[in-house]
């Protein structure tokens, strides 16, 4: 589950702030965050990673108040617990698809074993990608990358999977099909979801639509 | 394999040309200060060690660099004759004994040095599986031109026409191998010995009755050349036909007997106007305290070329520092902390400087055993 409760959070120098009085989001739900450009959602989704950190309230995600956390044990549960899905693929042209998709153990989530190799095989496999394992990401199609940064988020398997706007750079009918098996896997993973777009047509897919702009965001 | 070695490996391998360059460059950096300094540090060694078993060598005066690297190494350089006289009386003095060096004549571009057997004792020459004895058409060969002209004991090799065109000049003689040295890793090694007379024989001064002069119709590898060949047969019959005491010689290896039969030596040749009496060790240092200041020149040049290097390789991390960013942020997002990418960073720098010292190292042996084969350094 995640929690905010009295959240205000400002960038330093900024003039944007964000408050969240309330917001909880149950384990295993998807929840599409919308909102107009500039409104918070990315800053929202970073919030909930650990990647900022709110000026007042408290954040409990994964049962883990993440105030109470220091900047390494906060890395770590970004590594154990959250998966990452970005618009623009985020993949590391100097590996192989099974080197990518197997990063996070590489940087330091855990000892990577034989079973996580299968594992991302497997996933490989599911996403149709499995034929692709020792090729490089610039061989293949945007709709082929972006499913490599979903194997890659889910391959620890993590407890929740923020994506930031992950259909941003593929046309419609491939955006489709990224959703479709995004929220296919995470569902069939039991992780929390939650995805920023701006594609109002994809929130259908998911369990609940949060508008960022209903907080009080302000310009001040 | 640990994440950040294999993340920085992974790096290389994909960007190999780029990767190539750096180690190159690197290498080339490293390699040559390492060999110049190990060449000229292992030519020293190899002037010094010499030069140090050779207390004087007497010639004729002119150039004492020539004298002392010809009679020291063998070399090109050409001397003027000093006469047998001028070695004997050396010999006849209380102060010091002279080894005579007679360095004219070669066989296959291969210097003959005559000596006096005195000179194998001295030098600590010892030949493989037999004792050495000398006698009229006979040479010992060193081991590296044993291995190089392919000769054994019992071979036979042509000595060079000193005037190739003039056809009334001396003809070659067909030198018998009867040793070959054990390696010494000196110059030694590299040339032919011949006692005096043989040297003397090609030189003209002797001859044998009847003249026993072959065509090389009976050697498919002398085809038509005229020669002597000195045989058990012929042998008694050669005789010389100048005065012993005004026979030419190049120089002669002086050992003084005692500190103040060399002072003495030293003073009575300094004098002289036709003869020269050099302390090799003098002449060597002074060699190569020409060979020091050059390099010393080359050591700041390297120093610079260093400096310059090592800031184009920080220009070039902090360059690829940028180009990364986004690589380095989305492993930032993911979870991995700053000290992480640091080290992937640190690792790809040392495996590079790491492989450049390993071809270095490869570069300087390779360079070493060159220089050792085009400077004749042991």
């Amino acid at each position: 589950m995640i929690q905010f409760t009295n959240v205000e959070f400002t960038y330093p120098n900024h003039r944007f702030s964000l408050s969240v009085p309330d917001l909880t989001i149950e384990e295993g739900e998807r929840v599409a965050v919308v909102g107009p450009s500039g409104s918070g959602k990315t800053t929202l989704v970073n919030l909930i990673s650990g990647e900022l950190t709110q000026q007042r309230g408290t954040i409990i995600s994964c049962n883990t108040k993440l105030t109470d956390l220091r900047d390494d044990a906060r890395r770590q549960f970004r590594l154990n617990r959250i998966g990452f899905v970005f618009q623009e693929f985020a993949l590391l042209e100097y590996l192989t698809v099974r080197d990518n998709i197997l990063l996070p153990f590489r940087l330091g989530a855990r000892e990577l074993i034989q079973a996580d190799c299968d594992r991302a095989e497997e996933l490989a496999g599911s996403l149709g990608i499995d034929r692709h394992l020792d090729r490089y990401p610039r061989e293949l199609s945007f709709g082929e990358r972006q499913r490599i940064a979903i194997c890659r988020a889910i391959v620890t398997p993590p407890s929740i999977v923020l994506a930031d706007e992950p259909t941003g750079n593929l046309d419609g009918e491939t955006a489709n099909e990224v959703i479709s098996i995004l929220v296919e896997n995470v569902k069939r993973s039991g992780a929390t979801l939650i995805v920023v777009t701006h594609n109002l047509q994809l929130t259908s897919r998911f369990d609940r639509t949060i508008d960022v702009g209903a907080f009080v965001a302000a310009h001040a | 394999m640990n994440g950040v070695f294999y993340l920085a490996w992974q790096h290389l391998r994909f960007f190999k040309y780029r990767s190539a360059i750096l180690v190159l460059g690197l290498t080339l950096t490293f390699a040559l200060p390492i060999a110049s300094h190990l060449i000229i540090t292992k030519y020293g060694e190899s002037l010094r060690s010499r030069a140090n078993t050779t207390p004087y060598v007497l010639g004729a005066s002119g150039n004492r660099f020539d004298l002392v690297l010809k009679s020291l190494y063998f070399g090109d350089a050409q001397l003027n004759s000093i006469a047998q006289e001028d070695v004997d009386q050396v010999n006849r003095s209380e102060w010091a004994t002279a080894l005579p060096l007679h360095l004219e004549h070669s066989a296959s571009d291969t210097p003959i040095i005559g000596i006096s057997e005195e000179y194998f004792a001295f030098r600590n020459l010892h030949a493989k599986d037999q004792g050495i004895q000398l006698e009229l058409g006979d040479i010992v060969v060193g081991a590296e031109a044993a291995d190089a002209l392919k000769l054994s004991v019992g071979d036979r090799i042509l000595s060079d026409r000193k005037t190739l065109y003039n056809v009334t000049g001396q003809n070659p003689v067909n030198l018998k191998v009867v040793a070959v040295l054990e390696p010494t890793g000196t110059a030694d090694d590299r040339v032919l010995f011949s006692n005096l007379k043989t040297t003397w024989l090609l030189d003209g001064l002797m001859h044998g009755h009847p003249d026993p002069q072959h065509t090389g119709s009976e050697d498919p590898h002398n085809q038509g050349i005229s020669y002597h060949e000195v045989t058990t047969e012929n042998r008694a019959s050669f005789h010389l036909h100048a005065y012993p005491a005004e026979i030419p010689i190049s120089a002669a290896i002086v050992i003084p007997k005692s500190e103040k039969g060399a002072t003495i030596l030293e003073a009575r040749y300094e004098t002289n106007e036709n003869l020269q009496l050099q302390n090799c060790t003098k002449v060597v240092e002074k060699i190569l305290g020409m060979v020091i200041r050059i390099k010393s020149f080359f050591d700041a040049y390297y120093l610079f070329v260093l400096i310059a290097t090592l800031l184009f390789v920080g220009l070039i991390v902090a360059l690829s520092s940028q180009l990364r960013k986004n690589e380095l942020d989305t492993m930032r997002r993911i979870g991995a902390s700053r000290w992480f990418t640091f080290r992937l960073q640190a690792t790809e720098l040392l495996l590079i400087v790491a492989l450049a010292g390993i071809l270095s190292a490869m570069v300087t042996l390779i360079g070493l055993q060159i220089a050792e084969k085009f400077l004749g350094i042991h």
